[in-house]
């Protein structure tokens, strides 16, 4: 096994047990902590994909911004730390059952993939995940629907600002 | 005259000669580490640059804190630290009260670690926090460039004073940069304190906002060097905007004379990151009680080194991006020339140029980290509102359209003069209206008398009797 | 560096959008620089600039709208976004409807002392995004702009957040919403799977080949798709919110979701399926729309009869009507070939399946049909809502039929106009909803589906009693004694003029808007 390999395992791992903690944490402030940790190791997968600029931006967004304002929130609402244990319900055991279904066959489609992976050697390496080329991409072939996203947001800031303000 | 003497000793021989030698010393290590392994220059850098050199500023900072502060508030400052040990000679030594820094590392390590009841059930959390705080800031230092890309040695290694160089270099910075909130806010909630986390949440929520016109601060300066490297922005600055002579005399291209907006933004939104006194509302240490109100010992003292870390940090990456990094403003390449080339007096020996550009880089890190102490101890705090409402209405529409002359700037004349006349003409424009300013608040002053600071009326009702000079002067002196 | 080649020439099919974001834009500067603080009082302050700005952009797009109609089709953005005569009517159906919401909205916003920039900074966002659906021909840019225009209307849907009522509805649209969405994507995800691409132009080549080796996954994407788009166009397995979010809503934001989001999204299928459609079973397209259509129009009509509230009888109404253009998108679908029997089974008159002009005839009556619509319904909003009162929404009264007893004699002039719309809309000639529904059913019978039209027919014959019942309220009923005149809103009645006027000379003459129409049954590609 290369470097890269182990580094993998050890990333998969954590972020599996860290995804698992989120489920599990009956604390709140817990689960949150433990999904920064999962978007941590998730970060590191992508490294090792060679997608740094996406790496960073998942820590920029997600760790650093997104979880920040969902920890403030819990914060606030001072949720109780250990919540009523919720019955087993049929829709649970239903929902369990699909999410386990839904597993097993990514599991077997994972499988059936051939272990061929393309590897980048290379010029194409040093383009391959970098901020340029990605740039290249975001304002040259997917231009048109990048700046529909950028409608999309500004209408989404502008209707959560509306829906937030004082009653009319 | 002995004083003056002894400040120009300390100003010419012993801080460069300390920074001389410790650029040496990262070069070399780096070099040793190089040969061990490929890529091992990173760890040499790691081991020497921001284990020992970020650390060794961060703490010495907090002795130079207390004494400027003295010295602006006419005091003597903290001069009594000594060894009550061994004979008279060492009881006597005061080192101009640089052993307080050893005290107050005993101090810390020495204190009863306390852990309030209501913190055991998040134990862990309330161990993590002071770590959270810390470590962000203690490896943004890794992309910041310290000094050239030198070749070393007899294999002849290139080695440079930078941890990393990756692609995405300010991006790091902000993505890791705004991980350090998560301390901030976990130690004020795991305290189960009401204040420490009222505290949490005002630092969480003043660290979110500045976070924005941090990152929006520094587009106009990617776009204007057209990398994201903080190496490259460094390189990028070494070009003239205009030559004044034939030899090697100009105007350069740094940061601060394109992007003057840029850099006051990033300023002001880094410092409200480091909570600093015009923004220490999150901590407020003398009154209102803040975040890590029940800390104590190291852990307290993880937040506290974390602060001074960051301000080094700031000066570092400021240096780095505005102030042309380890380049000379001009007359480098005459320089090396005249020493370094072939048949010259330091021929073959590049460690010295590159730990001679080294000190360079680290005095003017010296310099801006003395603009902050400056600073924080001449601003009163802002109130919380008015941290909202510069960060959000004033730093981040004034970001906006920076990005957005800055971008037709630097399309319209790729060579960046009309850029830098712009940003000298705001520059101007900045210092005019500085202090035109204050000589206007002057004046308000001799006239006013009374109602000079009662104008904003904060309901300083007990101040009424008070000349309005002598509650201006208590406001800021609550240290 | 290796950026693709995109010029001005490619931003031309996005002009429409773009004077409406730009104007969406100018309207929150406006809010923040031109309108005085609220300190003051909203009562003393005039607003009037607000709807203004809206309706120079609005007009300022819909001219650029019709400049585009006469452009030739071709392929932008690399292919994400297409410039078609068909895409430029679509936006301009929707600059109308949006310019008429506006008017409503400037008077009934006045009304309850509730302006504010963002409303109309909304609408323009969200007809935006009505318009750049249009153009769209990515399924991921499709995904986008139905977002960009579900976010502003749920955002508008809460506006007025008074009483349960409306915050039920806003909360209900958009929970509802976001589940079709997933849905949609999901369906999108799956063709991507499927074919490997996105684009619309390169999934259509890929069809046959996806279809030989993973039909399930070709049939259940499109068949999430078809699920997301017609949550979205209102038909009617997927209905059940629509009543409550539309007498929910503020009466202007349920004028534009009637008008807009259902032209939009009903231009965003026609275009999805006539592309994907080519290599599939044409016979099962046309049968599924067919059934969407039968259950649609008889479902929604006969829904409508029993209600009272006016506002909700409209909202059947429209289920209805997207009823009456999913007729005409079933008789897209419809080949050549042997009709294989079946309930449903279609009998071309044109032999040889239906011709490439016919297939434009059926696209002409649908964007017909959506014009036709836009122009009543929103008018018949507009009055709506310039009689309806604050006071009596808690207690659920404010639309009551009862209200519209005797308006003749208090306002004569509201009730000649209601009685166009509801005449137009009940399919009753001269006016344009009767010119609209012919061209639908005659391109059905064209298409060979004569007893499905004969079913629309019927359909809009039980459509006309609810309609006319309004104007037997109004015209034959005594006003209520207690009754208090309802106030005059200039800006509403503008709107109300000016679709009266629509509804009558479209139907008289629609002749005046053939050139246009002509043009309009191009789509890029087909």
């Amino acid at each position: 096994m290369s470097v890269p390999d182990v580094l993998f395992y050890i990333f998969a791992v954590c972020l599996v047990g860290a995804a698992g903690m989120v489920v599990a944490s009956r604390n709140p402030i817990n689960a949150a902590m433990s999904l920064v940790a999962a978007f941590f190791f998730l970060a590191g997968i992508y490294v090792l994909l060679w997608a740094h600029t996406i790496a960073v931006l998942q820590v920029l967004v997600y760790a650093g911004a997104v979880m920040v304002l969902f920890l403030f929130v819990i914060m606030l609402l001072s949720l109780s730390e250990r919540g009523p244990r919720s019955p087993i319900t049929v829709g649970r055991i239903l929902g369990g059952a699909a999410a386990l279904g839904l597993g097993v066959v990514i599991c077997i489609v994972v499988l059936k993939l051939d272990g061929s992976a393309a590897t980048l050697t290379g010029a194409q390496a040093m383009r391959f995940g970098t901020i340029a080329r990605m740039g290249e991409l975001i304002y040259g072939t997917y231009l048109f629907p990048f700046e529909a996203v950028s409608l999309l947001l500004l209408a989404a800031i502008v209707g959560a600002v509306v829906v937030a303000k004082s009653r009319i | 005259m002995k004083r003056i003497l002894m400040v120009l000793f300390w100003m010419v021989l012993v801080i460069p000669g300390a920074f001389f030698g410790i650029s040496a010393a990262a070069y070399w290590v780096a070099y040793f580490f190089e040969g061990l392994f490929r890529g091992g220059a990173g760890v040499g850098n790691i081991l020497v640059l921001v284990l020992a050199a970020v650390m060794i500023v961060a703490t010495l900072l907090t002795l130079a804190e207390r004494k400027w502060s003295a010295a602006m508030q006419d005091r003597v400052g903290p001069n009594r630290a000594h060894i009550e040990a061994g004979p008279t000679f060492i009881q006597k030594m005061r080192l101009g009260g640089l052993l307080h820094i050893p005290a107050d590392v005993l101090k810390m390590l020495w204190k009863e670690d306390f852990m309030p009841a209501g913190a055991r059930s998040n134990r862990f959390l309330f161990n993590l926090a002071p770590m959270l705080a810390f470590a962000p800031v203690f490896v943004l230092f890794c992309v910041v460039p310290a000094g050239p890309m030198i070749t070393l040695g007899e294999q002849a290694r290139k080695i440079a004073l930078i941890v990393s160089n990756p692609d995405f270099g300010l991006l790091y910075v902000f993505a890791i940069a705004s991980l350090a909130v998560y301390g901030t806010s976990l130690a004020g909630w795991s305290s189960n304190n009401k204040f420490a986390l009222l505290g949490g949440v005002r630092a969480s929520s003043q660290m979110i906002s500045y976070e924005v016109a941090l990152g929006l601060g520094l587009v106009g300066m990617m776009m204007t060097f057209s990398t994201v490297r903080l190496f490259d922005m460094t390189e990028a600055q070494t070009q003239y905007l205009w030559k004044f002579t034939d030899g090697d005399f100009g105007l350069p291209a740094w940061g601060i004379f394109l992007q003057p907006v840029g850099f006051l933004l990033f300023f002001a939104a880094a410092f409200a990151e480091t909570k600093r006194a015009p923004f220490d509302v999150p901590e407020g240490e003398s009154e209102i009680i803040g975040y890590f109100v029940e800390y104590s010992g190291m852990r307290f003292g993880l937040f506290m080194i974390s602060e001074f870390v960051e301000v080094v940090v700031l000066a570092a990456i400021c240096t780095a991006i505005f102030f042309g990094g380890w380049h000379l403003p001009f007359g480098e390449k005459a320089l090396y020339a005249e020493l370094f080339t072939q048949g010259k007096v330091f021929y073959g020996h590049q460690w010295i140029w590159g730990a001679f550009l080294g000190s360079i880089f680290w005095l003017k890190v010296l310099a801006l980290c003395w603009v902050q102490l400056l600073i924080r101890w001449t601003f009163p705090r802002f109130r919380y509102d008015q941290i909202q409402t510069l960060g959000w209405k004033m730093l981040l529409p004034a970001g906006l359209v920076n990005v957005f002359v800055t971008g037709a700037l630097v399309l319209w004349d790729p060579s960046l003069r009309w850029l830098a006349v712009l940003g000298i003409a705001v520059l101007v424009a900045i210092v005019a209206l500085a202090t035109l300013g204050t000589g206007g608040e002057e004046a308000a002053h001799a006239h006013d008398g009374h109602g000079g600071h009662g104008a904003d009326a904060h309901g300083h009702d007990a101040h009424a009797s008070v000349p309005a000079h002598v509650s201006g002067a208590i406001a800021p002196s609550t240290h | 560096m290796t950026l693709p080649d995109v010029t001005f020439a490619d931003f031309h099919p996005i002009l429409p959008a773009l004077i409406l974001m730009l104007g969406g834009a100018v309207l929150l500067f406006a809010e923040v620089f031109l309108t005085p603080s609220a300190h003051h009082g909203p009562a003393h302050v005039s607003r009037a600039h607000q709807p203004i700005i809206a309706l120079v952009f609005t007009a300022a797009a819909a001219l650029v709208s019709g400049w585009l109609m006469f452009q030739p089709a071709r392929a932008v953005f690399l292919g994400f976004a297409v410039l078609d005569p068909f895409s430029a009517f679509l936006s301009l159906t929707v600059c109308v409807g949006l310019g008429l919401s506006v008017l409503i909205a400037a008077g009934f916003l006045r009304h309850r002392k509730a302006e504010r920039g963002e409303f109309y900074a909304l609408m323009l966002f969200g007809a935006a995004g009505m318009s750049l659906l249009g153009v769209s021909n990515e399924l991921v840019v499709l995904f986008i702009n139905i977002e960009v225009l579900s976010v502003s209307t749920y955002a508008l849907a809460a506006y007025l957040r008074r009483g349960p009522r409306p915050a039920e509805a806003a909360f209900k649209y958009f929970i509802l919403g976001a589940f079709s969405s997933a849905v949609l994507l999901y369906g999108i995800s799956l063709l991507y799977g499927a074919t490997g691409t996105t684009q619309l132009s390169a999934m259509a080549p890929q069809m046959s080949a996806a279809l030989a080796k993973t039909q399930g996954l070709v049939y259940l994407g499109l068949g999430l798709l078809l699920g997301g788009l017609a949550f979205k166009v209102a038909a009617v397995p997927f209905h059940m919110w629509t009543p409550d979010v539309y007498e929910g809503a503020p009466t202007p934001v349920t004028a534009l979701m009637s008008a807009g989001v259902k032209a939009a999204a009903f231009a965003a299928l026609v275009r999805v399926f006539l592309a994907l459609g080519h290599n599939l079973d044409s016979h099962l397209l046309a049968t599924l729309f067919a059934f969407l259509a039968l259950a649609t129009m008889v479902i929604g009509n006969l829904l409508a009869i029993p209600q009272r509230n006016v506002k909700r009888m409209l909202a059947y109404s429209s289920i209805a009507h997207a009823g009456y253009v999913l007729l005409g998108v079933a008789s897209l679908f419809v080949s050549g070939g042997a009709p294989t029997g079946g309930v449903l089974g279609a009998t071309p008159l044109a032999t040889g399946g239906l011709t490439a002009a016919l297939r434009q005839d059926a696209v002409r009556g649908i964007l017909f049909y959506l014009l036709a619509y836009t122009v009543s319904a929103v008018g018949a909003f507009g009055v709506v809502s310039a009689l309806e009162r604050r006071e009596e929404e808690d207690r659920g009264t404010a639309w009551d039929l009862d209200r519209f007893a005797g308006l003749v004699h208090r306002r004569p002039w509201w009730a000649v106009a209601m009685t166009a719309f509801m005449l137009s809309l009940g399919g009753i000639p001269p006016l344009v909803g009767f010119m609209g529904k012919l061209l639908i059913f005659k391109s059905a019978v064209d298409a060979g589906l004569v007893w499905l039209a004969v079913v629309g027919i019927l359909a809009s014959a039980a459509g006309a009693y609810y309609y006319l019942r309004v104007v037997v309220y109004m015209f034959m009923r005594p006003a209520p004694e207690t009754g208090v005149l309802p106030e005059r809103h200039g800006w509403t009645e503008a709107a109300l003029l000016l679709s009266t006027a629509a509804v009558v000379v479209l139907g008289i003459a629609p002749g005046l808007i053939s050139s246009w129409l002509s043009q309009a049954g191009k789509l890029f590609g087909q």
